[in-house]
């Protein structure tokens, strides 16, 4: 199994969380909302593409609409393969947690 | 959305720059949506800044993902080339060989040339340093001078208010010194005044440094001198004496006297005071031309504008004098002066000369390089007809060309390092000089040794990857075109270049041998062989009679003299010379020694007319002269034994004339010479001829007898024959040191021949098979294979052999005595070239000619 970087993680989390809608501008907002930190579209797009190269996520155009200046959406969707990385991300962070006492204050 | 609002243009043209191609113009689109979001809730200046910091935080995440995807790139060279090395092992070998060889030969050079470029550099003020260089005009030349008389010193600083400090230092000779039980002779005093250590950077360790020097009596000495008199003791405070008469106290101690700077080394510095307490110092004499002066000029000043007031100023003070100064910035000492006691090549010509060998060096590697990647290309033209045919660009093919010869250059680079570090101590013990490996280690080094890498690398690629990837895949696959076979031109133009530069260094490297080897073996006039120098004190020149008595007695000592000056180097010399019939405004400048009745004897001199210096002529003490033949001529008399002469205050006649004899380096020629007796108070030397046989216990019993009249000095003394050596120490270091690269040279060009031939015979395997069956002897099969490389050589012979005639004539000219540039010389460059040429071919071919046709056949 080949790892994800977290950003391509948490990307690829956002990309299968908006299903229809995941399109750079509310990938960001959703990354951001989860990490509680501002990303710039930069830190979106490197992850992004490395994610399509692997084949894990697929896009497609969208029709161009004024709100954007007349241009497309590039509308990303999960693949099988990104499903099964996801799931395997999430098996992984699983069993690293598992048996763990829950974290207390002192 | 009726307001919908459009990026401003200049954001948009920003962001087209950084986005990388793989973001197409949707990402436009996702910025001018989340803008017009933003200046809704907002409002647009805020929108503005927003998007400008996103722009800006957007670039560190596209530089950190661009270098990655190129290393990715690199890695996949990486593999590439080493793949293609392991699978060629031989070419791999002879490649990276011949480029680590030549790199490292070109480190080598640089670091040695950095160091002599370093000389006088550390002072801190040294771009305002200069030191007093004299114009002494005499018989007709310039006699170009370093010493100054004492008074100048002081009336710098006095006259001339763009001089902020000057100082004066005087280098002696071999000193008696004594500290505690210890005593032997310091070879390495100088006296200066304090202001010395202000104008020159040397650091104290411990003590009061400089300023110590204006109380008397006060000496400083160096760290080594301080350790081997004191050992661990602090040597503040310690008491040395000089000259078995003056007790100095120690005051500090200064580290250690680099290298890098023109000053002799020094252990033991005196004050000035010191001069005044020796009978023959005149602090006001204008004549006495003997001691360094130094001056620091102002901030402002300008160097040329000093220079053009100080020149008449020795002239002003002292009439009659036709004397001129001048300045020298202290940083052009060590390269670029004409104003030395040696009057050898200056260290510049050495500079060029090896910077032009490590380019030549490191060209003929690059040229190997071109070569046989080109030669190969032809099996891996499929490779690069096949990356085509899926779709590689000629600009990939070219960055892959360029990588992989990038690759091989830092793997020699790696070997190069290697070899430096194994060489190294070698090298410095040749050249004399203390070059550290580390010093390589800082990051403007590291970027000059990237910097000459990758260059190498781009030279080296530069014609492999515009050829090859010119290449037509359907030309190449389809077989159409013979690859590697008919563009050979340009190869052919390589290896003609390679050993033209082989040539070119070869017949240097021989020119320079037979010139040394010819000043080395040169008759001087005086034999130079068992004879032995020791340095007298004053306090033995007092006893020199009974020393003399004492030292005949021995039988294997032959001969006994004492002299003023050595005669490697007679010192002194003055205009003030007059004889009969002499043009009274003619200026001749002679050279004078002072020597001891058997002086000639002791040293074989010849003479061609009159007689030597007797005991038997009560006059001869006060009265003879001897002059060379030089100076007979310039006398125009018919005879000039028994004409009178007269010379530094002495009225005599001359008995006699010597044979020509050198008495300075052969760099420059005889000059005229008068030879007088003199009282034991002149002599400085004593000479001593002794038996060749046993030498080494001639020298024991000489040492005992020593002993017993001097029982505190020590016995020192030199052979004159390694002090002759000596003065060539330089030109026999750069010889040997020029022989060497250049063998490397050689060297790496046929290494280049070796991997071409057996190219052309894994090329030709068939031809050669086809030729064998049809009745071609191994002969024949040499000759086809080597006819070829054979031209080439003669060609490049032709064209080098040029080159290195001028070159070499213009080098030959710095010396007075030389060997003319003879045929033979070039005949047996080519000879050589031509013969290390068809070893390396006939090398390669052997196998071809003699293989069985049958095994290179067999598949058609």
């Amino acid at each position: 199994m080949k790892f994800l970087s977290r950003p391509e993680e948490l990307v690829l989390h956002a990309v299968w969380q908006l299903k229809e809608d995941a399109y750079c501008v509310p990938i960001r907002k959703h990354v951001s909302k989860l990490t509680g930190k501002g990303w710039s579209f930069g830190a979106i797009y490197v992850p992004l593409h490395r994610l399509e190269k692997k084949g894990l996520v697929k896009s497609f155009l969208d029709n161009p609409i004024p709100v954007r200046g007349g241009r497309s959406r590039r509308i990303y969707k999960i693949t099988p393969h990104g499903l099964k990385a996801l799931a395997e991300v999430r098996e992984l962070h699983d069993s690293m947690w598992a048996g763990v006492p829950e974290f207390s204050s002192e | 959305m009726a307001d919908k609002i459009r990026l401003p243009k200049f954001l948009v043209w920003l962001l087209l720059r950084i986005l990388p191609e793989y973001v197409d113009d949707t990402a436009l689109g996702d910025f001018e949506e989340e803008y017009n979001h933003i200046a809704a809730d907002r409002g647009r200046a805020f929108a503005n800044f927003w998007l400008s910091l996103n722009i800006i935080k957007s670039i560190p995440p596209f530089i950190a993902d661009a270098i990655r995807f190129r290393l990715v790139m690199l890695k996949n060279y990486a593999t590439i080339t080493w793949r293609n090395m392991k699978r060629h092992k031989t070419y791999s070998f002879i490649n990276i060989a011949g480029l680590a060889v030549g790199l490292a030969c070109c480190l080598l050079i640089t670091l040695w040339v950095l160091d002599e470029r370093s000389y006088d550099r550390f002072h801190e003020n040294y771009d305002r340093l200069y030191r007093v260089v004299v114009n002494q005009p005499s018989s007709g030349e310039m006699r170009k001078i370093v010493a100054t008389p004492p008074p100048l010193g002081p009336a710098l600083k006095n006259d001339f208010p763009e001089i902020v400090e000057t100082t004066r230092l005087s280098y002696w000779g071999s000193v008696p010194l004594r500290a505690g039980d210890k005593s032997f002779n310091e070879s390495h005093m100088v006296i200066v005044e304090p202001s010395f250590f202000s104008l020159f950077t040397f650091p104290f360790v411990k003590g009061e440094g400089a300023a110590s020097l204006s109380t008397p009596n006060s000496a400083l000495i160096s760290e080594r001198r301080a350790e081997s008199l004191f050992g661990n003791e602090d040597p503040i405070g310690k008491v040395i004496q000089v000259d078995n008469r003056f007790d100095y106290i120690i005051t500090g101690v200064f580290r250690d006297i680099p290298n890098n700077t023109h000053i002799r080394q020094f252990d033991l510095v005196l004050s000035w005071s010191h001069l005044d307490q020796m009978e023959w110092y005149e602090s006001d004499s204008w004549g006495a031309f003997s001691y360094r002066t130094y001056v620091l000029l102002g901030e402002k000043a300008s160097f040329q504008d000093v220079n053009q007031k100080i020149t008449k100023l020795i002239q002003h003070y002292s009439s009659g004098s036709k004397v001129e100064i001048l300045l020298e910035p202290i940083s052009d000492i060590h390269l670029r002066s004409h104003y030395r006691l040696s009057t050898g090549l200056r260290g510049i010509v050495y500079v060029y000369i090896f910077s032009a060998i490590a380019l030549f060096v490191l060209l003929i590697a690059c040229v190997n390089f071109m070569n046989l990647t080109t030669a190969r290309s032809f099996n891996r033209a499929r490779e690069i007809g096949m990356r085509k045919t899926i779709g590689a660009l000629r600009r990939h093919v070219i960055v892959q060309f360029f990588g992989e010869s990038c690759f091989m250059t830092l793997y020699a680079l790696g070997l190069a390092l290697a070899l430096i570090g194994l060489v190294l101590p070698e090298f410095n013990k040749f050249t004399g000089k203390q070059l550290n490996f580390y010093s390589i280690c800082n990051w403007q080094a590291v970027i000059g040794l990237m910097g000459i890498t990758l260059l190498t690398g781009f030279v080296a690629g530069s014609y492999p990857a515009l050829y090859l990837s010119s290449f037509r895949p359907v030309h190449v696959l389809r077989k159409v075109v013979q690859i590697g076979k008919k563009k050979s031109v340009f190869r052919r133009a390589l290896v003609i270049l390679q050993f033209s530069m082989s040539v070119i260094l070869i017949i240097g490297t021989l020119v320079v041998y037979a010139q040394l080897d010819y000043i080395r073996n040169r008759r001087i006039g005086w034999e130079r062989e068992n004879l032995i120098s020791i340095s007298l004190s004053r306090e033995m020149r007092k006893s020199f009679d009974i020393l003399k008595a004492e030292l005949l007695k021995h039988p294997r000592i032959l001969g006994l003299t004492a002299t003023y000056s050595e005669p490697t180097n007679f010192e002194s010399s003055s205009w003030g010379v007059n004889w009969e019939g002499k043009d009274a405004e003619e200026v001749v400048h002679v050279t004078l020694n002072l020597v001891d009745y058997d002086f000639l004897d002791t040293l074989n001199i010849e003479m061609a007319e009159g007689r030597s210096f007797s005991k038997e002529f009560s006059t001869d003490a006060t009265q003879a002269f001897l002059i060379n033949e030089t100076l007979a001529r310039m006398m125009e008399t018919e005879s000039p034994v028994g004409a009178k002469f007269s010379f530094i205050g002495r009225e005599g006649q001359i008995i006699g004339v010597m044979k020509d004899f050198h008495f300075h380096s052969l760099r420059t020629g005889i000059g005229p010479l008068a030879i007088a007796l003199g009282s034991d108070d002149y002599w400085n030397f004593a000479l001593v001829r002794i038996h060749q046989e046993n030498v080494s216990s001639t020298l024991e019993d000489l040492n005992i007898l020593w002993k017993k009249i001097f029982p505190y000095s020590p016995f020192t003394f030199s052979f004159m024959e390694e002090d002759y050596e000596r003065q060539y120490r330089s030109e026999t270091r750069m010889g040997k040191l020029i022989n060497v690269f250049a063998g490397l040279a050689v060297f790496i060009a046929c290494l280049g021949l070796l991997g071409l031939t057996s190219f052309a015979v894994e090329q030709r395997r068939k031809e050669i098979g086809i030729r064998k069956v049809l009745g071609a002897s191994a002969g024949n099969i040499l000759w086809i294979l080597g006819r070829e490389f054979v031209l080439w050589v003669l060609v490049a012979n032709v064209i080098g052999w040029p080159i290195a005639y001028f070159a070499m004539s213009n080098w030959l000219r710095n010396f007075a005595y030389r060997i003319g540039v003879g045929p033979e010389i070039f005949v047996f460059s080519s000879v050589l070239t031509l013969a290390v040429a068809i070893v390396a071919v006939a090398f390669q071919s052997r196998r071809a000619a003699t293989s069985n046709p049958a095994d290179s056949l067999r598949y058609e």
